[in-house]
């Protein structure tokens, strides 16, 4: 007893010796990330973007949040980060990084290239939300703010949004590994644009992607909505504006109906023909209520029925181009080759689906519910 | 060289005399008074008082401090005089009365405050009790407030303890056994059980470890608990120090044995569990399920106080990718221009904080609340704009001293406390690794801990999930049908049925 005391005593007293020696990693001794862009320079190089967060004068003391953009090439993300180590003050963290943007040129070649610097650091930002840009990442980070708001809060934002309201999917840089080392499972990014018109950063589709490579084709909001409710992606909230055509015109901004998406579920059936997978139907039905509907109070049953069957009608067509996009795109966003794989296994050919899905007859069938019309009758 | 033997006979205490040898009275007055006098060395507050009965002198001798003046008037003095009779027995109404032919009795008997009265020409002489039971008024003890109940606290005076304890369990089985313990002091200790409830065992291992103290003064509770506790090196209590009667009876029913001590208002419980510390008799007082919550926020003041400030360490010294994106911001910019490390800030604050609770205590009332002001108010915004400490250190020091001094017993809060500084040392030098590895330790000491052969973390370690009904939280007292068994009580049931009303009800 009296032993271990003395030990005890021995070994904490030198521990207070062995502090700072350690492997301290002091928070205030570090400078972090906050959100990277990435882009195309020439065969070799890499130009990364880096939005570092300024902290000068405590916010507690009047203090105000801002970002330091820097820009620098290198031959590897690695190496740009250590060169950018070289022109900050204290040390670089990329832990708390929150946004990863890709410009659209780098997209297209392997991105598992670039995020292996991510992958390997036990302290990478697995969490970061990933966005293509239309265009060159650094000129959106070299945006610095919008509004009040900076940017790379807004970005990580913007996506965030996006994928309340089932308009992107949620990927983080972890989804995109496991994705990318996928052969039946395909992904697609948010694809963000600058507007024009309003002077800001938007969420303008999904950019589709086959294993690590952006595959060039983008789906607008509205569709990725319709795709990701197929792949039994809804999130919190998810809206469709139909255009229900002329002979439901009456006046001024009559043409459209709004649902507000309560529930779907979606079923894929496959049919096979000779051990090989000959075609696939995929069977969604939503259930939503009328979110806008200008043109009548919908009294009748019947009535809201006409406009549910409607709804499915265009819903299909619509769904039957959106897979034929996938399919030129070579983006099997559904998971289809994965189905085959666990519930199918004879009609899977692992080294062939890359030929076979763009081959696959691939149909929508949309089943619309409606069950509210709305408070006031 | 050879070890044990050699010290012990060497180190005996000096024995002062007390009435170990006899001495015989003589008949002689002055001679019994000189030798009084001799004994006492002289001492300028012993009286005589001449009487003469039957015409014979008697004289009667006492400490004037300890005797109550109306008690010696009315039940000596005014007897002896009226009926002028050397009948002592019949005469005296004095409630304690005893004859006797040896001196140092008397000497003894003195002080504890006896009047002795030597007759002339007698050997015999007559101890009658006249002790003054002055003491202070019952109050509620200030370190052990509770906004409903019982507000009756101990007192210095043990025979006042031992009545409020009689009073509150009316029991024939309710055993006192009276110890004198000290040398010079010749202190009078207590044990109180209830003797068809507590384990046999259990009382002669008190008994033992009591009798065996051989001190040349015993002070307070605290001098008793240093010598019959198990692990004196351990950082935990092992007995309850309370003031209050009520905790105390909760504990005698549990078949735990309580130890009262003469001069002083605090008495300990033995054998207690870690949970004891944690319980509050308000707990029985609400309703159960706010009694359960307030024990649940007890727990967690528990985990905070031990481990807030290391964990806050070893966070931004080593680990700070686990805090959220927004939160790392607001860290970070308060620590951005402190000059010291986390370890460094954590000491200097933990430092002023146990400065200021000391300061406090030493102060009457009105200055100790100038100190809170100056020292909460105005050096924790004076150190945080000088950038010596940042804000959220204030934050985690505070919340770690007020989850601290959430817990019901004094000695416990101050036992968390010192342990946060090992942790926050090893939190320092290892982050979390280093954190579990001093909780790791702490859990195992804990589970390790025993007191009078009974396990210090039950009902955790071992684990009896039944008895976790009254120790975490505290279901309704109907439900709580057995007693704890760490103490082994010699029956278990408690309770029987009480709510059996309701079913008659229906029927």
């Amino acid at each position: 007893m009296k032993k271990t005391w003395h030990l005890s005593i021995i070994f904490s007293t030198t521990l207070l010796f062995l502090t700072s020696c350690w492997d301290q990693e002091l928070l205030k001794e570090s400078k972090l990330i906050y959100g990277a862009g990435l882009d195309y320079e020439n065969e070799n190089e890499i130009r990364t973007t880096f939005a570092v967060r300024n902290l000068g004068i405590p916010v507690s003391q009047g203090g105000v949040y801002s970002n330091r953009i820097l820009s620098v090439s290198g031959s590897s993300p690695r190496d740009t980060r250590i060169k950018v180590d070289r022109v900050l003050s204290k040390q670089v963290t990329a832990s708390k990084n929150q946004l990863i943007l890709l410009g659209k040129e780098i997209a297209r070649k392997d991105i598992d290239h670039i995020f292996d610097v991510l992958y390997r650091d036990p302290k990478g930002p697995l969490d970061a939300r990933v966005g293509v840009v239309d265009g060159r990442a650094e000129d959106m980070l070299n945006l610095d703010h919008i509004g009040d708001t900076l940017i790379t809060e807004f970005m990580s934002d913007l996506i965030k949004g996006a994928e309340n309201k089932t308009e992107a999917p949620p990927m983080t840089i972890e989804k995109t590994f496991r994705y990318s080392k996928d052969v039946g499972q395909d992904y697609a990014l948010p694809y963000i644009r600058f507007n024009e018109d309003v002077g800001a950063p938007e969420i303008n589709g999904i950019a589709l992607f086959h294993q690590s490579n952006f595959t060039g084709v983008v789906l607008p909001p509205f569709d990725a909505t319709l795709l990701l409710l197929m792949a039994d992606a809804k999130s919190k909230k998810a809206s469709i504006v139909e255009n229900i055509g002329k002979e439901h015109d009456q006046g001024f901004l009559t043409q459209t109906v709004t649902i507000n998406i309560q529930n779907a579920k979606s079923d894929i059936e496959y049919s096979f023909q000779e051990g090989n997978i000959s075609k696939a139907v995929i069977h969604l039905e939503v259930r939503g209520n009328i979110e806008e509907y200008p043109q009548n109070h919908l009294f009748k049953e019947s009535q809201v029925e006409n406009i549910a069957d409607e709804l499915s009608k265009k819903l299909t067509e619509r769904g039957n181009n959106l897979l034929t996009k996938l399919q030129e795109a070579n983006c099997d966003f559904l998971g289809i080759g994965r189905d085959l794989n666990a519930y199918h296994h004879e009609a899977w050919h692992p080294k062939q689906w890359d030929k076979e899905f763009t081959k696959l007859n691939i149909e929508a069938k949309v089943k619309v519910k409606i069950s509210e019309t709305g408070i006031i009758k | 060289m050879r070890r044990g033997k050699r010290k012990s006979i060497r180190n005996e205490p000096y024995q002062i005399p007390t009435a170990t040898e006899s001495y015989e009275a003589f008949p002689s007055l002055e001679k019994n008074k000189e030798y009084i006098l001799s004994q006492f060395h002289n001492t300028e507050d012993i009286k005589f008082r001449k009487l003469t009965i039957e015409n014979i002198t008697c004289k009667l001798a006492y400490l004037d401090p300890l005797v109550d003046e109306d008690k010696l008037q009315k039940t000596i003095m005014k007897p002896l005089m009226e009926k002028n009779t050397l009948n002592i027995e019949d005469t005296v109404t004095s409630k304690e009365y005893r004859s006797s032919v040896d001196l140092n009795e008397a000497v003894t008997g003195l002080t504890k405050g006896f009047v002795v009265l030597f007759i002339e020409g007698h050997q015999h002489f007559y101890l009658l009790e006249a002790f003054s039971a002055n003491s202070r008024a019952v109050s509620e003890p200030i370190n052990e407030q509770v906004v409903r109940g019982s507000h009756e606290g101990f007192v210095e005076n043990i025979m006042q303890n031992l009545q409020m304890l009689r009073r509150r369990i009316e029991n024939p089985n309710l055993v006192i056994r009276f110890f004198k313990v000290g040398k010079t002091t010749d202190t009078k200790l207590a044990i109180i059980y209830l003797q068809h409830l507590v384990n046999p065992e259990l009382i002669d291992e008190v008994e033992k470890r009591i009798t065996s103290i051989k001190t040349d003064s015993i002070q307070t509770p605290g001098y008793v608990e240093e010598f019959i506790e198990d692990s004196p090196f351990s950082p935990f209590p092992q007995m309850l120090s309370t003031e209050r009667p009520d905790r105390l009876t909760a504990h005698i029913i549990e078949g735990r044995i309580g130890l009262l001590m003469e001069g002083s208002p605090s008495t300990l419980v033995m054998p207690v569990t870690f949970f004891a510390f944690y319980q509050s008799p308000e707990d029985y007082n609400s309703r159960w399920y706010i009694g359960s919550i307030l024990r649940l926020i007890r727990v967690a003041s528990f985990i905070f106080a031990l481990g807030l400030p290391s964990l806050y360490i070893a966070t931004v010294s080593f680990h700070s990718e686990v805090l959220p994106a927004e939160l790392i911001l607001n860290i970070k910019s308060s620590l951005e221009n402190v000059p010291f490390p986390p370890l460094l800030e954590a000491l200097i604050m933990q430092i002023i904080l146990e400065l200021l609770r000391e300061a406090a205590i030493r102060l009457p009332g009105p200055i100790a609340q100038t100190i809170g002001i100056v020292g909460g108010l105005v050096i924790g915004t004076a150190i945080v704009e000088a950038n010596l400490v940042s804000n959220m250190m204030i934050i985690v020091v505070a919340l770690t001293a007020i989850s601290s001094f959430a817990v019901p017993s004094y000695e416990m809060s101050m036992s968390i406390r010192l342990l946060g500084f090992p942790l926050m040392l090893l939190s320092a030098s290892f982050g979390f690794i280093g954190l579990v590895f001093g909780l790791s330790i702490i859990l195992i000491h804990l589970c390790s801990l025993e007191t009078f052969g009974t396990p210090y973390f039950s009902p955790l370690a071992p684990l009896r999930l039944n008895e976790l009904k009254d120790s975490i939280v505290r279901l309704p007292r109907w439900l709580l049908g057995d007693r704890p068994t760490d103490v082994h009580p010699q029956f278990n049931k408690q309770e029987w049925r009480s709510r059996r009303w309701k079913k008659n009800e229906n029927d």
